[in-house]
This record gives C-alpha cells, structure tokens and sequence, in this order.
C-alpha cells in the first residue's frame, strides 16, 4: 500500500506539474469548442455584411423596400436595389453580373422577376450557395409579398401577419425541458470531454509502462516494488491527472454555460443547465471508463517489447474506443433506442455513451445503475488479467509475444 | 560469511544458454569484479542475483537469504544502461527511487541533496536527464542505486561512458562504500579499474565460470612476466623462437618470457646485436593480458577449462 501511495504521488504531481498538462488543460477545450462556437456566433450574428444586389422587375411599389425593412438588422445581409424596366430582357441583363460573380466571390444578386407576387419564384445567384442566412432571407421575401398581398386586400399586415416560431420541449421523467440544437450541441461536447478524457488517459498509461521498459526504470523498479503495486500506482496516479483536468473543465464550464444561456436568451434560444446529479454520475462514468480503458492498456504495455509496441491490445484498442464516437450520432437522435442500449449494455463503451444519454435525455436510473455495476465488474476483470500478465510481462524484452504465449502468461503466472 | 552466494546456477533463454552451473561466492564487505566479454552471461547473471529473473536452476543467495520483496531494500541496482525517466526533473525522480526503497521524503531529499553535491550535480537538479550528458546521467543513476544506503550493491558496467575525473569521484565513492563494510559487485570489461579496486573476480566466457579468485591468487597463477623494452636502431634480436609472444610497437617491444629466458639475457643479445636500449622494465601481467589470453580466440579453446 505505501509503495503504491509513492508512485500515485510521484506519477501524479510530475505529470501535473509539466508545462503540457496546463496547455493540454487550456488548449484542447478551445480546439474542441472552436469551431462549434465559431458556426453558432457566426449563424446568430452573422459574420461581415454581405450585399446582394437585387434585380427587381417585379414593378410591385413597396415590395423590395419591406424585404430590406426585414432582412437588414436581423442578418448579415444590406440589400441594394436595381430596377429593371418591364420590357429589358432581364436574363441578358444578369450575363454582366454572373462577370461580377465569377471574378468576386463575396458578390452575390437576388432576381425578382416579372409576376414575383403571383407565384414566380425569386432567384439567388452566387458561388456559394450554401448560406445559413439564406433560408431566413427566403423567409423574409415571403413575408413581403404575403405583406403586400395583404395590402392589396386593403388588410392591415400588421394585424394579420404575426410569425412564430416553434417551441420544441423534450418530455421525461426529469419533467418538460425545452431542447434545441444548442442543447445538442452542448451534450455533444460534454460527451466528448468525457470520452477523450478516458480513453485518452487510459493510453497515457501504456506509454507509461512502454517508457519504463525502454528505459529499463522498470528493472530498478522490480527490484523495489511488486509488479501489482507498480500497475496500480501507475493506473491511479495518471488517472488523478485526468480527473483533475476533467474538474477544471467542469468548473470552467459553469461561467461559460451561464454566459451562452444569457446570451442565447437574447436571440430566443434556451439553453438548459446540466443537473447536479447528472454531473456527478459523469464523474463516475469518466472515471469508470478510465480504469477500464487504462488496465487494458496497460496489458498493451506490458506485452510491449522494448524496441516495438505493437501487439493485440494496442493495436485493437485504438480502433474499438472510437466505437462511442462513431454512434454517437445515432445515440443523439434516439437516446434510448436499440444502438444506445446496446452500446450501453458493452463496458468498453456503456461510459461514454451514457454520458451522452444522460446528457441529451433521461435514461432510467437501472439502467445507470446496472451499468456502472457491469464496468466495475468489467474492470476487476481486466485489472486481474492485467495483473497476471503484467508480472511477467513487463519484463518481455526483444521478441514480441504472441497470442498463445499472452494465453500461456496469465494460465501460469 | 557470504555476502552473495550462486550455486550451480542455471539459466537458459530459448535454446540460448545464457549462464552455465555457475558458482561463486561475494565475501561480505569486499569489492568483487565480475568480468567477461561482450554476451558473456555477465548481465544475466546481475539480474537473477537481483531477482528480476529467476535462475533454471541452482540457487541465488543474498545475504544468506533467498532475495525477496522484502529483502530488496537492502540491496542497491544500477542496471546497465539507461534507468532514468527522461523527462522528469532528477531531484525528483531520485526522491522517488529513495522512497520506493522506504525512505520518508525528507530523509531521501536530505540524502539526494547530499548525494548531488558530492557529484558536482547540484546545478542541474532541476534539469531532466534528457537535458545531460551521458556522463552526467550515469552519476545521476548511481545515486538512483545507492539512495538507501544498501548492505549490497549491484553494479553493471558502472564506469561505462565516465570521463576519467568522474572514473575518479566514482571509484572514491565505492572505495568509501567498502570501508564502510558495504559489500559491492560490479560488472566490467575495462580491466584497470577491476585491478585498481577489486578484491576478487570471476572471469566468466559464454555463460561457464572460465577463472575466479583473489588478484593475487591470479597473477601468482599466470606468473609468467613479461619485458617491456624499449630500444632503437637493430631489431633482429627478436627473431628469437623461445619468446612465447611479441607485441611490437614502434620504439619499444613487449616480450612474455616463457620459464627459461631469462629477461637479462633478451637485454644481452639485444645490446650484442647492436640495437640502442633506452628502457628496460620487467612487468607483471595485468589482468587485461590474462584477461585475452583465456578469452581470447586463439587460445580460448585450449585453455578455456582452466578455472580454479
């Protein structure tokens, strides 16, 4: 026990103390959130203005200047208007600005042809034309034509034209919360902090014991410690490393969430704060996933030779952790369905995944139950395989150990 | 008494028999050289006397004891080469080793200190061995291995890649070990420093026991001296058939004198022959020339049986 104490401490406050651990802890959050948070200012502001040249032989009085009343403001968008008379042939007049297209990348034009307001569709030409912004402009050009229609009719639009937008609230055993694409967006990303968190540390542990054998600290080591004691002392100590950045991004996440919610509030978008509870059952899960991962790598480790790593375990592992990352699509769009309960139900993968589904809906406490129960049995598993083979393991220089002699280890050690 | 003891021990990898029914015994508070070439069965047998592997047979003896958990703090291991993590900070790393082995933090980092100054190493207790030299780093892992001050310490190739000042500070240091009545073993193919500091060896080739004992007991074996001269001018004097071998350089001439010839009689016939002599030492053979003799490739066959 002390022996295992000495290495926690000494792995723990070496790995803690290195300028990478506090980079690793600033950085990876913001390569992560980066582009997330770079889609969602530059959906909700807008990014520059970007001027459309309009092309209007609409010869309706009144209608460009309500699509421009609508759009500028609430989008990136400052229209400016071209009239074209009723008898020009309109499609030769757009030959000179598809010029200024092809040449200007930022240049786009909108056509309002002849008949616009019975039914003849508007067109948008650009080189891009897969704008976020663009289905909010379609909006606002029905909106005016509706407007003027209305106007016609000799009714007040202000008094019949009032759009809404649809609320959407996810009902569980939690109660109703109102959930949304900035919801998911934020599940998403708890999930990935948890899920490179385990198993990301847990390979930390083979390079660990790879670095020992290499450096033959392990032969020292074996003449001062147990093998079970140096195992263990390696799987806690870098595991505290990872809870620890797994904390601070908690608690760096509390402000941050409290600052979107606001500032989402303000553009009609509700953002829900996570449970306590649910936090806390992440930390289980992060640290549960991680002494599954973990003791596998570490037979990873202890079967690699000192001049090559690759074996059964390091080469496998890699490709099966990814397995949480591949669903988690289909884990978000049904929570509880057949791919998020198998997942859920296969050790390796039921940490992750449930943080997501605990994350995005509300699974049934049994099931968070049973499978916390299933990775601590997992893990017991896995730590007295490890241990096995680890004893002799760690001490396998030059040939690379096979299948059979893996077998071989654990039936005699 | 014994400090370590092997008997018939055993050890074979695959179908390689890496050591082969050796024996030998380590008197307690001596320094004991244990030599032979490269992929002798020197390190092999290091490290079952240390238990990270176990003999095929035979028996390892510590201390009178079998070398168990418990009993690894009194025994101290530098291994050949490497053994330090590279990225971590030395002061650290060496508290580490000294608590591993039992020692409270404050007693280690006392001792640590202690340690570095002693080695010229204080400035670089904050640096990491990656950031040494290799000199440097082999200091830093002999402190790794006598951090906690072990009855028995266990040495591979330690002198390996040291400039002759830190050669020096090294052989001081395990010197006052000795005196200490600590008992030390080390592995070597640089035959000065065994014959400047051991009090016995064991010469092992291709896994068996080729030669044991005292110093003296060797040189007293393989007697024969040998003639260092040095001369110029008329070299046909050592066109002689009774000198058993002639290591010629230019200026001066090794001759080894077999029983019958007499070293003033070489000095006679090579003044008779005209040569100038301007020096003429009679020398015993060093460990080194006994060392090539029996392990070397032309007369290892014939005389590799001869052990003690």
């Amino acid at each position: 026990m002390e022996k295992i104490k000495v290495i926690v401490a000494f792995e723990y406050i070496s790995r803690v103390r290195k300028l990478s651990f506090l980079l690793a802890t600033i950085i990876t959050p913001v390569l992560m959130l980066l582009p997330i948070a770079l889609s969602l200012v530059f959906t909700i502001f807008g990014s520059s203005k970007s001027r459309i040249m309009v092309l209007d032989q609409s010869d309706v009085p009144g209608l460009f200047e309500s699509i421009k009343k609508k759009t500028e403001g609430t989008t990136k968008y400052t229209l400016s208007q071209v009239v074209v008379a009723p008898d020009q042939n309109i499609d030769q007049f757009r030959l000179r600005f598809n010029h200024e297209v092809e040449n200007d990348s930022g240049k786009a034009y909108l056509v309002l042809r002849r008949g616009t307001l019975d039914g003849v569709s508007p067109e948008y030409y650009a080189s891009g034309v897969s704008d976020l912004g663009l289905e909010a402009l379609a909006r606002n050009i029905n909106l005016a034509i509706i407007d003027q229609k209305l106007a016609q009719a000799g009714l007040d639009p202000g008094k019949y034209l009032k759009p809404l937008t649809m609320k959407t609230i996810k009902v569980s055993s939690a109660g109703e919360r109102p959930e949304g694409i900035a919801n998911i967006a934020a599940s998403f990303i708890i999930f990935l902090f948890t899920f490179f968190g385990m198993f990301g540390y847990g390979a930390q542990v083979m390079g660990g014991i790879v670095e020992e054998k290499y450096t033959r600290i392990i032969e020292v080591m074996v003449s001062s410690a147990r093998p079970f004691e140096m195992m263990m002392g390696k799987l806690i100590g870098i595991g505290l490393v990872g809870l620890t950045q797994y904390l601070i991004w908690m608690i760096a996440a509390v402000p941050i969430l409290f600052i979107s919610r606001s500032v989402l509030a303000t553009k009609g978008i509700t953002l829900n704060s996570i449970p306590i509870g649910s936090s806390f059952c992440f930390v289980i899960y992060f640290v549960l996933g991680y002494f599954l991962s973990a003791s596998l790598y570490a037979i990873g480790g202890a079967l690699a030779t000192d001049h090559e790593s690759g074996n059964i375990v390091t080469r496998f592992m890699p490709i099966l952790s990814m397995v949480p990352l591949f669903s988690a699509g289909a884990v978000i769009q049904n929570p509880n369905g057949s791919i998020a309960l198998t997942l859920s139900a296969i050790p390796l993968f039921s940490a992750a995944t449930m943080v997501l589904r605990m994350a995005i809906s509300s699974p049934p406490l049994w099931q968070i139950i049973l499978s916390m129960l299933m990775i601590v049995t997992a893990i017991g598993g896995v730590i007295w395989v490890a241990a096995k083979i680890y004893r002799l393991g760690i001490l396998i220089y030059g040939k690379k150990p096979g299948l059979r002699e893996i077998v071989r280890l654990v039936r005699y050690a | 008494m014994a400090a370590i003891v092997l008997r018939n021990v055993t050890k074979q990898f695959g179908g390689l028999l890496a050591v082969r029914n050796l024996t030998f015994e380590v008197p307690e508070g001596s320094i004991f050289g244990l030599l032979g070439p490269n992929g002798a069965g020197k390190t092999t047998t290091i490290r079952m006397i240390v238990n990270i592997i176990a003999p095929d047979s035979g028996e390892v003896l510590v201390l009178d004891h079998r070398v168990t958990r418990h009993f690894q703090r009194r025994i101290g291991y530098l291994p050949e080469e490497r053994g330090l993590y590279n990225k971590r900070k030395i002061r650290d790393q060496l508290i580490f080793f000294g608590r591993l082995k039992g020692l409270t933090r404050e007693e280690a980092g006392r001792r640590v200190d202690d340690w570095l100054d002693r080695f010229e190493l204080s400035q670089y207790k904050k640096m990491t061995p990656g950031e040494l030299s290799k000199g440097m780093r082999h200091k830093v892992q002999f402190i790794a291995a006598a951090i906690h001050d072990p009855d028995v310490l266990i040495l591979d190739e330690p002198f390996s890649g040291l400039d002759p000042v830190s050669v020096s500070l090294l052989k001081g240091v395990i010197l006052e070990l000795k005196q200490r009545g600590r008992t030390i073993i080390f592995s070597t193919h640089q035959m000065e420093q065994v014959e400047q500091m051991c009090d016995e060896v064991c010469l092992i080739n291709r896994g068996t026991k080729v030669l044991a004992g005292t110093l003296y007991e060797i040189k007293q074996r393989f007697k024969h001296k040998s003639l260092l001269l040095g001369y110029s001018g008329n070299d046909s004097f050592l066109g002689n058939e009774s000198f058993s071998r002639v290591n010629k350089n230019p200026g001066h001439v090794e001759i080894v004198l077999d029983d019958l010839m007499d070293a003033q009689k070489v000095l006679l016939r090579a003044l008779t022959s005209g040569a100038v002599i301007h020096h003429f030492q009679m020398v015993e053979p060093t460990l080194n020339d006994i060392f090539i003799e029996i392990v070397g490739e032309k007369n290892g066959k014939d005389k590799g049986d001869r052990s003690v």
